[in-house]
Protein backbone atom coordinates (compact mmCIF):
# COMPACT_ATOMS: atom_id res chain seq x y z
CA UNK A 1 0.00 0.00 0.00
CA UNK A 2 2.67 2.44 0.29
CA UNK A 3 3.20 2.49 -3.75
CA UNK A 4 -0.88 3.74 -4.35
CA UNK A 5 -0.91 5.96 -0.79
CA UNK A 6 2.25 7.82 -2.67
CA UNK A 7 0.63 7.91 -5.79
CA UNK A 8 -2.65 9.22 -4.93
CA UNK A 9 -1.37 11.42 -2.40
CA UNK A 10 2.45 11.80 -2.45
CA UNK A 11 4.13 12.64 0.55
CA UNK A 12 6.71 10.41 2.45
CA UNK A 13 6.35 7.04 3.22
CA UNK A 14 8.01 5.44 5.83
CA UNK A 15 7.84 2.55 8.53
CA UNK A 16 6.68 2.59 11.74
CA UNK A 17 10.27 1.76 13.41
CA UNK A 18 12.03 4.70 11.45
CA UNK A 19 13.11 7.55 14.06
CA UNK A 20 13.62 10.60 11.56
CA UNK A 21 16.48 12.87 13.07
CA UNK A 22 17.11 15.12 9.96
CA UNK A 23 15.75 17.79 8.19
CA UNK A 24 12.70 16.24 6.21
CA UNK A 25 11.02 19.36 5.54
CA UNK A 26 14.00 21.20 3.92
CA UNK A 27 14.88 17.60 2.12
CA UNK A 28 11.53 18.17 0.88
CA UNK A 29 11.62 22.07 0.10
CA UNK A 30 14.75 21.78 -1.85
CA UNK A 31 13.72 18.71 -4.05
CA UNK A 32 10.48 16.85 -4.35
CA UNK A 33 8.55 20.50 -2.64
CA UNK A 34 10.57 22.53 -4.96
CA UNK A 35 9.50 23.61 -8.71
CA UNK A 36 12.71 24.46 -9.40
CA UNK A 37 14.47 21.09 -8.50
CA UNK A 38 15.41 18.30 -10.46
CA UNK A 39 14.78 15.89 -8.05
CA UNK A 40 11.57 13.93 -8.05
CA UNK A 41 11.89 11.16 -5.51
CA UNK A 42 13.47 10.80 -2.46
CA UNK A 43 14.79 7.49 -1.07
CA UNK A 44 18.33 5.28 0.41
CA UNK A 45 19.43 3.83 -1.70
CA UNK A 46 21.69 0.67 -1.27
CA UNK A 47 25.50 -0.30 -2.90
CA UNK A 48 26.42 3.43 -3.67
CA UNK A 49 26.18 5.49 -6.55
CA UNK A 50 26.54 2.41 -8.73
CA UNK A 51 24.08 0.84 -6.68
CA UNK A 52 20.09 0.50 -8.18
CA UNK A 53 18.68 -0.78 -4.77
CA UNK A 54 16.18 1.73 -3.29
CA UNK A 55 14.94 1.00 0.49
CA UNK A 56 11.04 0.28 0.81
CA UNK A 57 11.12 1.89 4.25
CA UNK A 58 11.38 4.98 3.30
CA UNK A 59 10.64 7.03 0.03
CA UNK A 60 9.27 10.02 -1.15
CA UNK A 61 7.80 11.50 -4.03
CA UNK A 62 5.01 13.62 -5.75
CA UNK A 63 1.41 12.49 -6.75
CA UNK A 64 1.36 10.36 -9.73
CA UNK A 65 4.74 9.84 -10.12
CA UNK A 66 6.01 8.18 -13.22
CA UNK A 67 8.48 6.18 -11.50
CA UNK A 68 6.22 4.96 -8.38
CA UNK A 69 3.18 3.90 -10.98
CA UNK A 70 5.39 1.43 -13.01
CA UNK A 71 6.29 -0.04 -9.70
CA UNK A 72 3.21 -0.82 -8.50
CA UNK A 73 1.98 -1.81 -12.11
CA UNK A 74 4.80 -4.46 -12.11
CA UNK A 75 4.26 -4.96 -8.24
CA UNK A 76 0.80 -5.69 -9.33
CA UNK A 77 1.93 -8.09 -12.11
CA UNK A 78 3.84 -10.63 -10.04
CA UNK A 79 1.40 -10.59 -7.14
CA UNK A 80 -1.84 -11.43 -9.86
CA UNK A 81 0.79 -14.21 -11.73
CA UNK A 82 -0.41 -17.85 -12.26
CA UNK A 83 -3.69 -17.20 -10.98
CA UNK A 84 -3.01 -14.95 -8.46
CA UNK A 85 -0.69 -15.40 -5.24
CA UNK A 86 -1.19 -15.36 -1.12
CA UNK A 87 2.15 -14.57 -0.41
CA UNK A 88 5.43 -12.57 -1.59
CA UNK A 89 7.21 -16.78 -1.53
CA UNK A 90 8.58 -17.71 -4.87
CA UNK A 91 8.13 -13.85 -6.04
CA UNK A 92 11.56 -13.37 -6.78
CA UNK A 93 11.25 -16.56 -9.37
CA UNK A 94 8.86 -14.11 -11.14
CA UNK A 95 10.10 -14.08 -14.63
CA UNK A 96 9.33 -10.02 -14.63
CA UNK A 97 12.07 -9.96 -12.29
CA UNK A 98 14.61 -12.64 -13.53
CA UNK A 99 17.11 -10.09 -14.70
CA UNK A 100 17.17 -8.46 -10.81
CA UNK A 101 19.84 -10.26 -8.27
CA UNK A 102 18.84 -12.08 -5.20
CA UNK A 103 19.54 -9.44 -1.91
CA UNK A 104 22.50 -9.89 -0.36
CA UNK A 105 22.68 -8.69 3.34
CA UNK A 106 25.66 -7.82 5.65
CA UNK A 107 27.11 -11.02 5.78
CA UNK A 108 27.42 -13.95 4.08
CA UNK A 109 24.20 -16.04 3.84
CA UNK A 110 22.98 -19.18 2.18
CA UNK A 111 21.21 -19.41 -1.03
CA UNK A 112 17.74 -20.21 1.25
CA UNK A 113 18.31 -16.73 3.39
CA UNK A 114 19.01 -14.61 0.25
CA UNK A 115 15.04 -15.75 -1.16
CA UNK A 116 13.13 -15.28 1.58
CA UNK A 117 15.47 -12.01 2.10
CA UNK A 118 14.19 -11.24 -1.56
CA UNK A 119 10.67 -12.56 -1.29
CA UNK A 120 10.06 -10.37 1.74
CA UNK A 121 11.62 -7.36 -0.06
CA UNK A 122 9.75 -7.78 -3.24
CA UNK A 123 9.17 -3.76 -3.10
CA UNK A 124 13.15 -3.11 -3.73
CA UNK A 125 13.29 -5.68 -6.32
CA UNK A 126 10.42 -4.40 -8.23
CA UNK A 127 11.54 -0.36 -7.87
CA UNK A 128 15.37 -2.43 -8.64
CA UNK A 129 13.70 -4.04 -12.11
CA UNK A 130 12.07 -0.12 -13.10
CA UNK A 131 15.17 1.44 -12.44
CA UNK A 132 16.91 -0.86 -14.77
CA UNK A 133 14.09 -0.56 -17.42
CA UNK A 134 13.83 0.67 -20.67
CA UNK A 135 9.96 0.69 -22.16
CA UNK A 136 9.44 2.43 -25.24
CA UNK A 137 6.04 1.88 -25.78
CA UNK A 138 5.22 3.17 -22.57
CA UNK A 139 8.41 6.05 -23.26
CA UNK A 140 10.02 4.99 -19.84
CA UNK A 141 13.92 5.64 -19.64
CA UNK A 142 14.55 4.41 -15.94
CA UNK A 143 18.31 4.66 -15.98
CA UNK A 144 17.84 7.96 -16.99
CA UNK A 145 14.72 8.95 -14.63
CA UNK A 146 16.91 7.53 -11.57
CA UNK A 147 20.39 9.85 -12.85
CA UNK A 148 17.75 12.85 -13.08
CA UNK A 149 15.02 12.75 -10.72
CA UNK A 150 16.07 10.49 -7.75
CA UNK A 151 17.60 11.91 -4.89
CA UNK A 152 19.33 8.71 -3.64
CA UNK A 153 20.99 8.78 0.23
CA UNK A 154 23.85 6.37 0.87
CA UNK A 155 21.66 4.07 3.49
CA UNK A 156 24.85 2.89 5.16
CA UNK A 157 26.14 6.29 6.04
CA UNK A 158 22.47 7.92 6.71
CA UNK A 159 19.90 5.44 7.72
CA UNK A 160 22.35 2.38 9.15
CA UNK A 161 24.74 4.06 10.82
CA UNK A 162 23.92 2.62 14.29
CA UNK A 163 24.21 -0.72 12.65
CA UNK A 164 27.12 -0.20 10.80
CA UNK A 165 29.15 1.42 14.17
CA UNK A 166 27.82 -1.44 16.43
CA UNK A 167 28.88 -3.91 13.30
CA UNK A 168 25.33 -5.31 13.19
CA UNK A 169 25.30 -6.59 16.84
CA UNK A 170 21.93 -5.27 18.06
CA UNK A 171 22.84 -6.41 21.83
CA UNK A 172 26.25 -4.17 21.94
CA UNK A 173 23.98 -0.95 20.76
CA UNK A 174 21.19 -1.96 22.84
CA UNK A 175 23.49 -2.35 26.39
CA UNK A 176 25.13 0.73 24.96
CA UNK A 177 21.94 2.27 24.94
CA UNK A 178 20.39 1.67 27.99
CA UNK A 179 23.33 3.11 30.29
CA UNK A 180 22.56 6.09 31.99
CA UNK A 181 24.87 9.09 31.47
CA UNK A 182 27.78 9.81 33.98
CA UNK A 183 26.01 12.19 37.18
CA UNK A 184 27.30 15.56 37.00
CA UNK A 185 31.59 15.63 38.26
CA UNK A 186 31.60 11.40 37.21
CA UNK A 187 34.08 10.20 35.27
CA UNK A 188 32.80 9.04 32.06
CA UNK A 189 33.41 5.22 31.63
CA UNK A 190 34.59 3.18 28.52
CA UNK A 191 31.21 1.98 27.45
CA UNK A 192 29.55 5.50 28.12
CA UNK A 193 32.03 7.29 25.95
CA UNK A 194 31.27 4.65 23.53
CA UNK A 195 27.44 5.30 23.77
CA UNK A 196 27.64 9.08 24.01
CA UNK A 197 29.50 8.56 20.18
CA UNK A 198 27.11 6.53 18.99
CA UNK A 199 24.41 9.09 20.19
CA UNK A 200 26.80 11.96 18.73
CA UNK A 201 27.28 10.22 15.70
CA UNK A 202 23.52 9.72 14.83
CA UNK A 203 22.27 12.75 15.89
CA UNK A 204 24.70 14.79 13.72
CA UNK A 205 25.06 12.15 10.47
CA UNK A 206 22.64 9.91 10.53
CA UNK A 207 19.37 10.83 8.45
CA UNK A 208 16.95 8.21 9.84
CA UNK A 209 17.96 5.61 12.59
CA UNK A 210 16.01 2.35 11.28
CA UNK A 211 16.23 -0.43 13.96
CA UNK A 212 15.68 -3.15 12.28
CA UNK A 213 12.90 -5.31 12.45
CA UNK A 214 11.63 -8.22 10.83
CA UNK A 215 13.02 -10.49 7.97
CA UNK A 216 16.72 -9.75 9.45
CA UNK A 217 15.99 -10.16 12.47
CA UNK A 218 15.86 -13.68 11.58
CA UNK A 219 19.85 -13.71 9.41
CA UNK A 220 21.25 -10.97 11.65
CA UNK A 221 19.94 -12.33 14.85
CA UNK A 222 18.26 -9.29 17.74
CA UNK A 223 18.41 -6.23 16.41
CA UNK A 224 18.28 -2.56 18.38
CA UNK A 225 15.17 -2.52 17.89
CA UNK A 226 13.05 -5.82 18.25
CA UNK A 227 15.60 -5.71 21.72
CA UNK A 228 13.70 -2.42 22.34
CA UNK A 229 10.29 -3.72 21.97
CA UNK A 230 11.00 -6.99 24.11
CA UNK A 231 12.31 -4.74 26.77
CA UNK A 232 9.17 -2.37 27.18
CA UNK A 233 10.45 1.19 28.18
CA UNK A 234 13.76 0.57 28.08
CA UNK A 235 14.05 2.90 25.13
CA UNK A 236 12.67 5.44 27.14
CA UNK A 237 14.42 5.48 30.80
CA UNK A 238 15.71 9.18 31.58
CA UNK A 239 18.83 9.76 32.35
CA UNK A 240 19.75 6.98 29.57
CA UNK A 241 21.47 7.39 26.07
CA UNK A 242 18.46 5.99 24.50
CA UNK A 243 16.36 8.83 25.81
CA UNK A 244 18.55 11.10 24.80
CA UNK A 245 18.72 10.12 21.34
CA UNK A 246 14.45 10.20 21.41
CA UNK A 247 15.15 13.35 23.06
CA UNK A 248 17.73 14.84 20.22
CA UNK A 249 15.04 13.51 17.38
CA UNK A 250 11.99 15.12 18.62
CA UNK A 251 13.57 18.43 20.06
CA UNK A 252 17.07 19.06 18.29
CA UNK A 253 17.29 19.34 14.07
CA UNK A 254 20.62 18.73 11.98
CA UNK A 255 22.29 21.86 10.85
CA UNK A 256 23.04 19.85 6.93
CA UNK A 257 20.56 17.75 4.53
CA UNK A 258 22.25 14.60 3.32
CA UNK A 259 24.08 14.63 -0.27
CA UNK A 260 22.32 13.01 -3.09
CA UNK A 261 23.89 10.32 -4.46
CA UNK A 262 26.11 11.40 -7.91
CA UNK A 263 23.36 8.96 -10.03
CA UNK A 264 24.99 9.01 -13.50
CA UNK A 265 23.17 6.66 -16.41
CA UNK A 266 23.78 3.11 -16.29
CA UNK A 267 23.11 0.44 -18.74
CA UNK A 268 19.93 -0.26 -18.40
CA UNK A 269 18.86 -4.41 -17.47
CA UNK A 270 15.84 -5.21 -19.48
CA UNK A 271 14.82 -3.26 -22.54
CA UNK A 272 11.19 -4.54 -23.21
CA UNK A 273 7.86 -3.78 -22.22
CA UNK A 274 7.40 -3.60 -17.66
CA UNK A 275 5.08 -6.29 -17.90
CA UNK A 276 6.34 -8.61 -20.58
CA UNK A 277 9.28 -10.73 -19.88
CA UNK A 278 12.44 -11.10 -21.86
CA UNK B 1 49.49 18.96 14.39
CA UNK B 2 48.38 17.23 11.35
CA UNK B 3 45.44 15.08 12.47
CA UNK B 4 44.82 13.10 9.28
CA UNK B 5 47.32 10.76 7.93
CA UNK B 6 46.20 8.04 6.11
CA UNK B 7 48.14 4.93 5.97
CA UNK B 8 47.64 1.70 4.48
CA UNK B 9 48.57 -1.63 5.52
CA UNK B 10 47.82 -4.87 4.10
CA UNK B 11 46.74 -7.26 6.33
CA UNK B 12 46.37 -11.38 6.58
CA UNK B 13 43.13 -12.32 8.16
CA UNK B 14 42.85 -15.20 9.33
CA UNK B 15 39.35 -16.75 10.63
CA UNK B 16 38.19 -14.64 13.76
CA UNK B 17 35.11 -12.89 14.04
CA UNK B 18 36.08 -9.25 14.91
CA UNK B 19 39.28 -7.73 13.50
CA UNK B 20 41.44 -5.22 15.24
CA UNK B 21 43.35 -2.71 13.43
CA UNK B 22 45.63 -0.29 15.48
CA UNK B 23 47.65 2.08 14.36
CA UNK B 24 51.04 1.49 12.75
CA UNK B 25 53.22 3.30 15.04
CA UNK B 26 51.36 2.52 18.33
CA UNK B 27 51.33 6.73 19.04
CA UNK B 28 48.01 7.03 17.65
CA UNK B 29 45.25 6.71 20.09
CA UNK B 30 42.84 5.57 17.26
CA UNK B 31 42.13 1.71 16.48
CA UNK B 32 39.50 0.58 14.27
CA UNK B 33 37.64 -2.54 14.55
CA UNK B 34 34.75 -3.80 11.78
CA UNK B 35 33.06 -6.99 12.30
CA UNK B 36 33.45 -9.78 10.16
CA UNK B 37 30.19 -9.21 9.02
CA UNK B 38 31.20 -5.91 7.83
CA UNK B 39 34.47 -7.29 6.18
CA UNK B 40 32.13 -9.95 3.73
CA UNK B 41 30.05 -6.67 3.20
CA UNK B 42 32.84 -5.12 1.82
CA UNK B 43 33.73 -8.06 0.30
CA UNK B 44 30.72 -8.25 -1.82
CA UNK B 45 30.63 -4.68 -2.61
CA UNK B 46 33.87 -4.73 -3.82
CA UNK B 47 35.41 -2.39 -1.29
CA UNK B 48 33.27 -0.15 0.26
CA UNK B 49 34.41 2.13 2.09
CA UNK B 50 38.03 2.26 2.53
CA UNK B 51 38.87 -1.50 2.05
CA UNK B 52 39.32 -3.00 -1.40
CA UNK B 53 39.29 -6.73 -1.74
CA UNK B 54 41.91 -6.95 -4.10
CA UNK B 55 45.18 -7.67 -2.57
CA UNK B 56 47.91 -4.87 -2.35
CA UNK B 57 45.39 -2.43 -4.23
CA UNK B 58 45.62 0.77 -2.26
CA UNK B 59 42.06 2.09 -1.64
CA UNK B 60 42.47 5.70 -2.36
CA UNK B 61 39.43 6.21 -3.90
CA UNK B 62 37.41 5.82 -0.92
CA UNK B 63 37.66 6.99 2.35
CA UNK B 64 35.30 6.10 5.61
CA UNK B 65 32.86 8.24 6.26
CA UNK B 66 32.99 10.59 8.79
CA UNK B 67 31.09 9.11 12.03
CA UNK B 68 32.82 5.78 11.51
CA UNK B 69 36.20 6.74 12.88
CA UNK B 70 35.28 8.28 15.71
CA UNK B 71 34.34 4.38 16.53
CA UNK B 72 36.98 3.32 18.41
CA UNK B 73 35.22 0.20 19.92
CA UNK B 74 37.10 -2.75 21.09
CA UNK B 75 35.01 -5.46 20.33
CA UNK B 76 35.49 -8.46 22.71
CA UNK B 77 35.19 -11.69 20.42
CA UNK B 78 33.89 -13.51 23.92
CA UNK B 79 31.17 -11.09 24.24
CA UNK B 80 29.78 -11.38 21.01
CA UNK B 81 26.34 -13.41 20.59
CA UNK B 82 25.35 -12.09 17.07
CA UNK B 83 23.63 -15.21 15.17
CA UNK B 84 24.85 -13.57 11.76
CA UNK B 85 28.65 -15.17 11.50
CA UNK B 86 28.57 -17.74 8.83
CA UNK B 87 30.26 -21.18 10.09
CA UNK B 88 32.15 -21.37 7.60
CA UNK B 89 34.61 -19.07 6.11
CA UNK B 90 37.22 -18.32 3.83
CA UNK B 91 40.90 -18.68 5.27
CA UNK B 92 43.12 -15.84 5.23
CA UNK B 93 41.17 -13.12 3.39
CA UNK B 94 43.85 -10.80 2.04
CA UNK B 95 42.68 -7.21 1.77
CA UNK B 96 44.23 -3.90 1.40
CA UNK B 97 42.66 -1.69 4.52
CA UNK B 98 42.90 2.12 4.48
CA UNK B 99 43.59 3.43 7.91
CA UNK B 100 43.80 6.80 9.55
CA UNK B 101 45.36 7.98 12.51
CA UNK B 102 44.88 11.00 14.44
CA UNK B 103 46.85 11.88 18.12
CA UNK B 104 44.00 12.51 19.71
CA UNK B 105 40.58 13.54 18.59
CA UNK B 106 39.58 15.78 21.50
CA UNK B 107 42.26 18.08 21.27
CA UNK B 108 41.82 17.86 17.28
CA UNK B 109 38.55 19.15 17.13
CA UNK B 110 39.55 22.09 19.23
CA UNK B 111 42.06 23.03 17.35
CA UNK B 112 40.38 22.21 13.64
CA UNK B 113 36.84 23.11 14.42
CA UNK B 114 35.06 22.16 11.27
CA UNK B 115 37.94 21.12 9.24
CA UNK B 116 39.03 18.26 7.57
CA UNK B 117 37.08 15.01 7.80
CA UNK B 118 37.89 13.73 11.19
CA UNK B 119 35.75 17.06 12.94
CA UNK B 120 35.33 14.78 16.42
CA UNK B 121 33.06 15.38 18.40
CA UNK B 122 33.75 16.77 22.17
CA UNK B 123 34.30 14.07 24.22
CA UNK B 124 33.23 15.91 27.45
CA UNK B 125 30.20 16.26 28.40
CA UNK B 126 31.34 19.64 30.33
CA UNK B 127 32.69 21.12 26.76
CA UNK B 128 29.20 20.38 24.99
CA UNK B 129 26.82 22.96 24.23
CA UNK B 130 23.48 22.10 26.28
CA UNK B 131 20.29 22.01 25.27
CA UNK B 132 18.38 25.28 26.92
CA UNK B 133 15.15 24.47 25.43
CA UNK B 134 12.53 25.27 28.01
CA UNK B 135 10.25 22.27 28.51
CA UNK B 136 8.33 22.78 31.32
CA UNK B 137 6.99 19.40 32.21
CA UNK B 138 3.62 20.32 33.79
CA UNK B 139 1.20 19.39 30.16
CA UNK B 140 3.75 16.99 29.36
CA UNK B 141 4.59 13.50 31.30
CA UNK B 142 7.58 12.74 29.47
CA UNK B 143 9.30 15.72 29.67
CA UNK B 144 8.35 16.21 32.95
CA UNK B 145 10.67 13.48 33.69
CA UNK B 146 13.68 15.59 32.30
CA UNK B 147 15.96 17.35 35.01
CA UNK B 148 18.67 17.44 33.31
CA UNK B 149 19.41 18.90 29.80
CA UNK B 150 21.36 16.67 27.03
CA UNK B 151 23.78 18.02 25.10
CA UNK B 152 23.24 19.32 21.99
CA UNK B 153 25.99 17.53 19.64
CA UNK B 154 28.33 19.62 17.08
CA UNK B 155 26.18 19.76 13.74
CA UNK B 156 22.72 19.80 15.63
CA UNK B 157 20.94 23.03 16.58
CA UNK B 158 17.55 22.81 18.97
CA UNK B 159 14.16 23.76 17.07
CA UNK B 160 12.57 26.66 18.35
CA UNK B 161 9.40 25.58 20.00
CA UNK B 162 6.94 27.36 18.31
CA UNK B 163 7.55 24.56 15.66
CA UNK B 164 7.34 21.52 17.67
CA UNK B 165 3.78 20.06 19.24
CA UNK B 166 4.01 19.69 22.57
CA UNK B 167 0.93 18.27 24.05
CA UNK B 168 0.82 15.42 25.95
CA UNK B 169 1.08 12.48 24.41
CA UNK B 170 -2.59 11.52 24.62
CA UNK B 171 -3.43 14.31 22.95
CA UNK B 172 -1.16 13.54 20.29
CA UNK B 173 -2.54 10.18 19.95
CA UNK B 174 -5.88 10.98 19.33
CA UNK B 175 -4.72 13.70 16.92
CA UNK B 176 -2.97 10.38 15.34
CA UNK B 177 -6.00 7.96 15.70
CA UNK B 178 -8.35 10.60 14.05
CA UNK B 179 -6.91 12.03 10.86
CA UNK B 180 -7.42 14.86 9.06
CA UNK B 181 -9.34 14.19 5.33
CA UNK B 182 -6.44 14.83 2.67
CA UNK B 183 -6.25 17.71 0.70
CA UNK B 184 -4.44 19.35 -2.10
CA UNK B 185 -1.31 19.56 -0.17
CA UNK B 186 1.39 16.68 -1.14
CA UNK B 187 3.05 16.99 2.63
CA UNK B 188 1.69 13.55 4.00
CA UNK B 189 3.29 11.14 5.85
CA UNK B 190 2.38 7.60 5.89
CA UNK B 191 2.78 4.37 7.97
CA UNK B 192 0.81 1.53 8.34
CA UNK B 193 0.71 -0.63 10.83
CA UNK B 194 -2.39 -3.38 10.11
CA UNK B 195 -4.12 -3.63 13.35
CA UNK B 196 -3.96 -0.04 14.31
CA UNK B 197 -1.87 2.59 16.08
CA UNK B 198 -3.41 1.68 19.19
CA UNK B 199 -1.73 -1.93 18.86
CA UNK B 200 1.50 -0.62 17.93
CA UNK B 201 4.12 -1.43 20.27
CA UNK B 202 5.59 1.34 22.88
CA UNK B 203 8.47 2.09 21.50
CA UNK B 204 7.10 2.83 17.98
CA UNK B 205 4.60 4.47 19.29
CA UNK B 206 7.04 7.03 20.77
CA UNK B 207 8.42 7.13 17.39
CA UNK B 208 5.53 7.92 15.55
CA UNK B 209 4.84 10.82 17.90
CA UNK B 210 8.12 12.27 17.37
CA UNK B 211 7.50 12.40 13.75
CA UNK B 212 4.28 14.00 14.65
CA UNK B 213 5.33 16.65 17.31
CA UNK B 214 8.71 17.51 15.00
CA UNK B 215 6.37 17.93 11.96
CA UNK B 216 3.02 18.96 11.85
CA UNK B 217 3.50 22.22 12.54
CA UNK B 218 5.44 22.28 9.56
CA UNK B 219 2.05 21.47 7.51
CA UNK B 220 2.84 17.82 7.43
CA UNK B 221 0.22 15.42 7.99
CA UNK B 222 1.11 12.14 9.67
CA UNK B 223 -1.14 8.61 9.27
CA UNK B 224 -0.80 5.67 9.95
CA UNK B 225 -3.60 4.03 7.86
CA UNK B 226 -4.44 0.25 8.77
CA UNK B 227 -6.90 -1.90 8.36
CA UNK B 228 -8.86 -2.15 11.42
CA UNK B 229 -12.81 -1.95 11.47
CA UNK B 230 -14.33 1.08 11.89
CA UNK B 231 -11.12 3.12 12.47
CA UNK B 232 -10.70 6.43 11.06
CA UNK B 233 -7.28 5.65 9.67
CA UNK B 234 -8.76 2.63 7.56
CA UNK B 235 -6.68 2.18 4.36
CA UNK B 236 -10.25 2.18 3.02
CA UNK B 237 -11.11 6.04 3.76
CA UNK B 238 -7.73 6.87 1.82
CA UNK B 239 -7.73 4.40 -1.53
CA UNK B 240 -10.21 2.20 -3.18
CA UNK B 241 -9.62 -1.40 -2.22
CA UNK B 242 -12.00 -3.11 -4.81
CA UNK B 243 -9.58 -1.28 -7.58
CA UNK B 244 -7.38 -4.19 -9.30
CA UNK B 245 -5.15 -1.48 -10.53
CA UNK B 246 -4.27 -0.09 -7.17
CA UNK B 247 -4.57 -3.60 -5.35
CA UNK B 248 -3.38 -7.30 -5.98
CA UNK B 249 -5.83 -9.79 -6.07
CA UNK B 250 -5.37 -11.58 -2.66
CA UNK B 251 -5.38 -8.19 -1.17
CA UNK B 252 -8.99 -7.57 -2.92
CA UNK B 253 -9.84 -11.39 -2.20
CA UNK B 254 -8.42 -10.93 1.00
CA UNK B 255 -6.77 -13.55 1.16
Amino acid sequence: MRFPLLIKYGGFYADVGVMQIGDLDRLWNETIGCPDSRFDVVAYNRGGVNGRSLTNYFMGSGRKNPFFERCNKLFLAIWNENGGRTSTEGMHESPLLKEIPLMKHHCEISLEQQKELTGYHTHEQVMTAVMGLVDYESDWNGPRYIAEKVYGIEDFDYSDLINEMTGWNGEEAFKLLSLRLPAEGDVESEDQRLARELNQACLKRSFALKPAHGMIVKIAGETLGTLWRANDGSDDVPGTYSHWLRHGMTYWNQDEIPPALDFQVLAPTKVEHLLRKT
Amino acid sequence: MAFCIPSFELLQIKPCKFLRISSINNKSHFQFTMSLQRMMQMRFLGGYPGVNQAVGVPSNTRHFPRGQLNTTRLYNLHQYRGSGIPSTLPRNISFALETRRFSNSTSTSRKNPGQGPLTSVPTSRGNSLRSTQGVTGTHHRKMSAINQSYPVPNGCHVIPTHLLDLRPDAEIDESIRNPPPVTSSEKNIWFYWSTGYDTMHNCTKRTVRSWYRRFSKQGWTIRVVNRAARSPSNVENFLDTQDPTVFPRAFIDGT
